[in-house]
């Protein structure tokens, strides 16, 4: 396998360890605060992973040491701060994993533009901004409905085993 | 009343409570205990003459009077050739055509192929909704004392129609897929439904072709089973020689194999309606199909038909539609088997068998797959015939992650999955399950 390429998922730089932890920072907070971002499809990838883990972590509470840590890092604004326990926090308590939804744009086809690479939109799930023009899964189909069925049937199981 | 060669095959009859012997699977001659009163004549009137009673002459003479049947009814139906509208509703606005096909001859196969390959080869199903009035399948229904609305005088509802079956009159015409985002939920669990059932089936003659000549095995009933379960089944009836038979991993591995030769023939399934005498004879050698015919036919007048249907050599009774092609099968994997109680008669041991199956179009990565069939090992409880043996709780025979993995061709330069390439059985011409209490040993991972 190629260098930057480790079990197929891209290692990008971004500038420098300094510099890619800065963009990023700043990428989560816009996130936060805007809900809806528009930038290279790279970007908004990595923040997406960001992001994602930034939630699970808050989910375990503020008076964690962990959390308190990794907050005042990636968010030190007050404001950003205060949106993610109070209205992000209590949006996400029964969403599983995927907070996240990245939407990729068509290429530029003008010569001029064309130097602007591959464009993407991410968005915070439940935003209440008009929707994106996604296609969703059809959860009709057969496989996804066994896959809500089997699903049904585990959480019936744990629900059993806890109460025993 | 005894077989006519009763002398060489005595030690096969088993002796029902009631006193008639019955005779099972593989024998042409055969005596019923339900309420026939067509065998109380003697064997030389009813049997056809065969020379030997195994199950290759068996299904040869099932083909056989099934393609004559199929030959007389077109005769009837089709002294000359007439012409009949369809008018075919498309994906989108310019896909819409109206066609003139032949009736009784043409098929929505033979109306897809007029738009475009790909359409013909992803149908799986047809909706048909009659235009005529004089129509004999359009029944007009009563009026109850409920409100009239308009909707349901008008409309006549959609019938789900077989890809290969021949349509007889004027009328319009939609063609389902697996995923259709345009669609309603009615319209994908129609199809689902439809699959789970063919794939069942399908399992019915896996087993035919799994067990040899000695083990008399017999297909007891085809069950509804709702999609949610997470399985297909068939229930399935045996001797005493295979009482004592403990299924294990190699015996669903070698199943499923058999499963993929039988439909890496990309076989089509052809429908049949047949009166009740012709039905009878071509089931004549097993006593629970005869049952599972004569409870279709129960409170229906004498000249009522059953539907039968084909796929290669193989045939079945059943009532509803069915998918075009096996070729529409991607994954197909026989989960369990589990045994039942069967209160009555202590000889005979009837068993549900398990499989799971996932189409072309909607395929699942192998780590979801294999939890899907996992949850597949359980026993499904809906409309079961008799209470099972032993725990509820699953019987986990496997020990390796899944069965689909074990049945797959690896590259030998990278180690990677041959997609569509799975292994061939080892022994076709002489399948066999044998009880043994085998030490499952594991063999190491083999590459193509």
């Amino acid at each position: 396998m190629p260098r930057g390429m480790p079990h197929g998922n891209s290692f990008r730089k971004f500038g420098g360890p300094d510099k890619r932890l800065h963009l990023l920072k700043t990428l989560v907070n816009a996130l936060i605060k805007h809900e809806r971002l528009e930038t290279t499809f790279a970007k908004a990838y990595e923040t997406q992973k960001y992001v994602e883990r930034l939630i699970d972590i808050t989910k375990y509470g503020k008076s964690n040491l962990y959390c308190n840590d990794m907050v005042n890092f990636w968010v030190p604004e007050e404001a950003q701060q205060n949106k993610l326990f109070n209205v992000l926090l209590p949006r996400y308590s029964e969403h599983s994993r995927k907070y996240t939804r990245l939407a990729v744009l068509t290429e530029w086809t003008d010569k001029d533009m064309k130097s602007h690479g591959k464009m993407a939109v991410i968005e915070l799930k439940g935003n209440p901004l008009p929707p994106l023009p996604v296609k969703e899964g059809n959860p009709h189909t057969l496989q996804n409905v066994l896959l809500a069925a089997a699903k049904q049937d585990w959480d019936y199981q744990r629900s059993n085993v806890k109460e025993n | 009343m005894l077989c006519h060669q009763s002398s060489l095959r005595l030690n096969r009859c088993i002796h029902a409570s009631n006193g008639s012997t019955v005779l099972f699977a593989s024998f042409r001659c055969f005596v019923s205990s339900g309420a026939m009163q067509m065998q109380k004549e003697p064997q030389a009137n009813i049997c056809q003459p065969i020379t030997t009673c195994t199950r290759t002459e068996i299904m040869n003479f099932q083909n056989k009077t099934f393609d004559d049947i199929r030959k007389q009814q077109l005769t009837k139906l089709v002294p000359r050739i007439e012409k009949i509208e369809i008018k075919y509703k498309g994906r989108g606005i310019s896909d819409s055509a109206v066609m003139y096909m032949n009736k009784h001859l043409s098929t929505p196969h033979h109306c897809a192929l007029h738009i475009s390959k790909t359409v013909a080869d992803s149908a799986v199903l047809a909706l048909v909704t009659p235009n005529d009035e004089n129509n004999s399948l359009l029944q007009a229904k009563p009026h109850s004392g409920k409100e009239v609305l308009a909707k349901d005088d008008t409309e006549p509802q959609p019938i789900p129609w077989d890809m290969h079956r021949p349509l007889p009159f004027n009328c319009k015409l939609e063609i389902l897929n697996f995923n259709m985002p345009q669609s309603t939920q009615w319209h994908h669990d129609l199809v689902n439904k439809i699959y789970w059932q063919s794939c069942a089936m399908i399992l019915g003659a896996v087993i035919q072709e799994a067990f040899k000549e000695n083990y008399s095995i017999g297909l007891y009933k085809l069950p509804h089973i709702s999609v949610n379960r997470g399985a297909f089944c068939y229930d399935v009836i045996t001797k005493e020689s295979l009482r004592d038979w403990k299924p294990q991993e190699r015996d669903l591995i070698f199943l499923t194999k058999i499963a993929r030769s039988i439909i890496s023939k990309n076989l089509n399934f052809e429908r049949l309606e047949v009166d009740r005498e012709s039905a009878i004879k071509m089931f004549n050698n097993n006593r629970f199909q005869l049952d599972r015919i004569s409870n279709i036919l129960r409170d229906k007048k004498e000249n009522a038909k059953i539907s039968l249907y084909r796929f290669g050599q193989y045939i079945d009774i059943s009532n509803g539609p069915h998918i075009s092609n096996t070729s529409h099968i991607y994954h197909y994997v026989v989960t369990a088997v589990h045994k039942l109680k069967f209160e009555e008669d202590a000889d005979m041991c009837p068993w549900r068998i398990q499989a799971l199956s996932l189409p072309q179009n909607l395929k699942v990565h192998h780590a979801v797959w294999s939890m899907l069939e996992n949850r597949a090992r359980k026993l499904v409880k809906e409309n079961l015939p008799h209470p099972p043996v032993g725990n509820d709780e699953a019987q986990n025979y496997v020990i390796s992650g899944s069965i689909e993995n074990e049945t797959k061709e690896y590259m030998k330069s990278t180690g990677q999955w041959r997609e569509g390439i799975w292994k061939k059985t080892e022994d076709v011409l002489k399948p066999t399950i044998e009880i043994r209490d085998i030490k499952f040993v594991r063999k190491p991972h083999k590459v193509a």
